[in-house]
């Protein structure tokens, strides 16, 4: 299986196609379709300026594109406000992680949860007798989560004072919290200090092992061989080859880009 | 103590619970969602109007006096709430305008615009609210039915402020201890990783906007009740930055911390000034004055940006931490 | 239609002065990325160093220079000093509304506090009336607006001309970019604070020309039409500040001969929010100015 194809299928989660989005006259994305198979990991790699982000940032639902659809789980979600996206079980990392600073590692974690019963006004002014049930579910699955990647001591601080690769792990489960059906994540290794990349690596394998789908921009490509089983390949707002990625590198549109940039 | 000291005194408290109610409505709006309110003011003010020509009766039974364009004579506690409501509506309005679409600093001058527009318009126009002479004479709730002398009446609205600033405490305190003041709080922190996590953004700043809202109503409800007068001198857009300034030098996001803002900066500067000896040219006590709070922000923006109380650090209690390890191990199960 | 046209005269004098002012704040919006609130303030001060000047005995006209060049060392110094630092130290977009803002109430009230709550009157000669097409204007309203063009021209040749205005255009356009590409944007920004910030003092000082009187609190007042001029043209666009500037002086000035005096602002303002409303990056837009949440709705 690899996960991923130019055409029609059955089985496909996100199926985006004939993506575009131009910015003042220039194609950033110019007329981009694949498929992505329930349960497995793909890459979306391609040298700077090749529209990779941007077309991740269309899926996100943060930039609106010009044309084109893109289907997850059987609704349309083009051009969705980024909530709505994620509502559907369609969440996002960003390249820069955004954690809530001035929030504990906990609270991070807690208020992913969906449908929270304490965040309408009325449930708020109920007081804690009418959300504080689900508060301890929550917990209970924030703890889980956090001991996993041995986090659980630091759940009193600040987000802000964590490291960058803590903060990094701290974002992916923050996704997780909501309970995904598919992961998008936008460079999970930008900024991160090699020594730590291979135990996000790890994380993201385990969660691929669990039958998570996921979508990765990545620009480091040892990475992408070792989460990934199949890799699409972007240059210029166009999609340059699509396969496993040991395939890939025989592909001579593939060396051309990256040779080109 | 003597009379005097007590209506001073009185005075006084009426005043900073006014100040305490509006401070913490802004608290909800900026310290807690992150939302620059420059048109705060404007909030208290509906607030203010609403309640004094809904105690002032029919506009053609003051019509020798002022003129307005509508109002009632309401019984005591409906005026009161009828400018909450209004306060609400007013945020009702604005919000969508404003909180959709633009950028931060883009909001804040669409904001200011805003109130400055309203003071402009409100003056001018002399038949809607008496225009730039304001609205006079309103009525003391409840001063007829009770009978009381002026100084015991003092020292009832004295108890009347202190009960509507428990409620306001009580509604704040609930919101910021929910899952909805973390919501908003993640609004406040990242925008987009708020949105990325299934918030909508736009509806929680609508909520905060909405209830801080109908708080600074509230404020100003009391307030023209109490002084009896409300005019567009009385809510210029610096009476904002006042207000922000409470709110940034008390500590913004705890709701203790804000009231002692409220206490030292709108309340606490005005009357201090009060018993300094009288120096220089007229109006130059209240212009060092201005100063001052200018200077007590930067210095507390430099120094002490988290204010006085630093907003608290929340703690999960014990017991949802422990049946969280009874979850926990029986989902391992 | 006399009305009309007497009422555009007035218009397009006070648009020139008005641009002035707006392309010097929208540079530092673009460039700086501040919201300077203080710039009102500042064209205050500059009015006031005018009006000392004035009082001295030099000529009204002459006063000119003396505003610009005090409203760029005021303003390289307050950036320097307060605005910088306080960017350094963490305050963000929207910290720095609320220090410029309180900088502004600071500089405001110590003018009041030092020199009263007076009224300050430039000695402007006697200048006579012209009239041409309906429009009734006095010779130094003419002056100032043929000062004003000569400027723009000048800022224009500036920009388009030399290496320092290309830098300044495209670090407002993309400040990473620009750092990226090699451009030192530190120097940059200390002649933009310059540039600026004497733009901020020829407008100050313009404005009173032809007001002939102004008090504390003029500068901060006047800034929320100079803002929706700016913001109106497109955030650190100087193009657009120019016809924003356009936009909202003969829009207020018509308004106020045509309907009332009374609603001069109002018009102008409604006009920003409409503005806002139907299209928030401005008329010419370079910085991002909407939120990248994009559109939500109430749930």
């Amino acid at each position: 299986m690899t996960g991923v194809t130019a055409s029609s299928g059955t089985g496909a989660i996100l199926s985006v196609s004939e993506l575009r989005c131009s910015f003042d006259g220039v194609n950033a994305v110019d007329g981009v379709s694949f498929e992505i198979a329930h349960g497995t990991t793909v890459g979306l790699i391609g040298p700077n300026g090749a529209g990779k982000s941007t077309v991740c940032n269309i899926i996100a639902g943060t930039i609106k594109s010009s044309s084109g659809h893109v289907v997850f789980d059987g609704h349309d979600i083009t051009d969705h406000p980024p909530f709505r996206v994620a509502r559907d079980g369609l969440i996002r990392t960003f390249q820069l992680s955004a954690e809530f600073r001035r929030m504990t590692v906990l609270e991070n974690l807690v208020t992913a949860g969906q449908n929270q019963r304490g965040e309408s006004l009325t449930g708020a002014l109920l007081g804690r007798w009418y959300w504080g049930r689900q508060e301890r579910e929550l917990v209970a699955r924030a703890r889980q989560l956090l001991e996993r990647v041995g986090l659980w001591e630091r759940r009193d601080d600040y987000a802000g004072n964590l490291s960058g690769g803590q903060r990094r792990i701290l974002e992916i489960l923050r996704a997780l919290m909501t309970e995904p059906t598919m992961l998008l994540l936008d460079e999970p290794m930008a900024g991160v200090h090699p020594d730590i990349r291979s135990r996000i690596a790890d994380q993201l394998e385990e969660l691929a092992a669990e039958g998570l789908t996921m979508l990765m921009v990545e620009h480091e490509l040892e990475t992408v061989e070792r989460l990934c089983d199949s890799v699409i390949v972007m240059a210029q707002g166009r999609i340059v080859s699509i396969g496993a990625m040991e395939d890939i590198w025989r592909d001579e549109a593939v060396l051309d880009a990256y040779l080109v940039g | 103590m003597s009379s005097a000291m007590q209506f001073y005194v009185s005075t006084l408290l009426v005043y900073a619970g006014v100040y305490i109610i509006a401070a913490w409505g802004l608290n909800l709006q900026f310290g807690l969602t992150g939302i620059l309110s420059f048109a705060y003011i404007l909030f208290q003010s509906i607030g203010a109007y609403l309640a004094a020509v809904f105690s002032l009766g029919p506009p053609a039974s003051r019509a020798d006096v002022e003129t307005y364009a509508f109002g009632a004579n309401l019984p005591f506690p409906l005026p009161i709430l009828v400018a909450a409501a209004g306060g609400a509506l007013l945020a009702a309005v604005l919000g969508p305008i404003v909180l959709r679409r633009l950028r931060s600093d883009l909001q804040a001058i669409t904001m200011l615009v805003m109130s400055l527009i309203a003071t402009d318009v409100i003056s001018s126009d002399q038949s809607l609210l008496n225009g730039a002479t304001g609205l006079s004479l309103v009525p003391a709730p409840l001063s007829t039915v009770l009978g009381l002398s002026s100084l015991q009446y003092q020292w009832f609205f004295v108890g009347m402020v202190a009960v509507i600033c428990a409620i306001v405490y009580f509604v704040m305190n609930r919101i910021t201890s929910s899952p909805l003041g973390r919501a908003l709080r993640t609004v406040r922190e990242s925008e987009r990783s708020a949105a990325a996590i299934g918030k909508n953004v736009f509806a929680l700043r609508m909520r905060a906007f909405i209830v801080g809202g109908a708080i600074a109503a509230v404020s100003g409800a009391l307030l023209v009740l109490f002084i009896g007068s409300w005019a567009p001198g009385s809510w210029l857009y610096i009476e904002t930055f006042v207000l922000f300034a409470a709110v940034i030098i008390g500590g913004s996001g705890n709701n203790l911390g804000v009231a002692i803002g409220a206490l030292v900066v709108p309340v606490g500067s005005v009357e201090a000034v009060q018993y300094l000896p009288s120096f220089g040219p007229p109006g130059m006590i209240d212009a060092l004055q201005w100063v001052v709070i200018g200077l007590l922000l930067l210095l507390f923006i430099w120094f002490r940006p988290t204010g006085l109380l630093p907003e608290r650090r929340r703690y999960f209690p014990v017991s949802d931490l422990r049946n969280g390890r009874q979850a926990a191990s029986e989902a391992d199960r | 239609m006399d009305l009309f046209m007497a009422g555009l005269g007035f218009g397009l004098i006070a648009a020139s002065i008005m641009a002035l002012a707006a392309v010097g704040f929208t540079l530092q919006l673009g460039v700086a990325d501040i919201f300077n609130f203080s710039f009102g303030a500042v064209m205050t001060a500059s009015a006031l160093a005018g009006y000392e000047a004035n009082a001295a005995g030099l000529n009204v006209w002459l006063c000119l220079p003396v505003g610009a060049a005090f409203g760029a060392a005021l303003s390289v110094c307050l950036n320097r000093a307060i605005l910088t630092p306080f960017m350094h130290r963490g305050a963000g977009l929207f910290g720095m509304v609320i220090v410029t803002l309180g900088l502004a109430i600071v500089i405001q009230n110590l003018i009041l506090a030092i020199w009263g709550p007076v009224y300050f009157t430039y000695q402007v000669d006697n200048s006579s009336t012209v009239r041409w097409a309906g429009m009734i204007l006095t010779t130094s309203q003419i002056a100032l607006a043929a000062c004003s063009a000569a400027i723009m021209v000048v800022l224009h040749l500036l920009l388009t001309k030399t290496k320092l205005g290309k830098a300044m255009r495209a670090t407002a356009a993309n400040a990473d970019l620009a750092r990226t590409s090699g451009i030192r944007t530190s120097r940059v920004n200390d002649t933009v604070w310059a540039l600026s910030g004497a733009l901020c003092g020829l407008g100050g000082v313009a404005f009173v020309i032809n007001t002939v009187s102004f008090q504390a609190a003029t500068g901060t007042d006047y800034l929320i039409l100079v803002v929706a001029a700016a913001v109106l043209g497109g955030a650190g666009q100087p193009y657009g500040a120019m016809i924003g500037a356009l936009i909202v002086g003969v829009a207020s000035e018509v308004s106020a001969t045509v309907i009332s005096p009374d609603y001069k602002d109002v018009v102008a303002l409604v006009i920003l929010i409409g503005v806002l409303l139907v299209r928030p990056r401005g008329l010419m837009a370079s910085v991002d100015l909407v939120q990248a949440g994009g559109e939500e709705t109430i749930a």
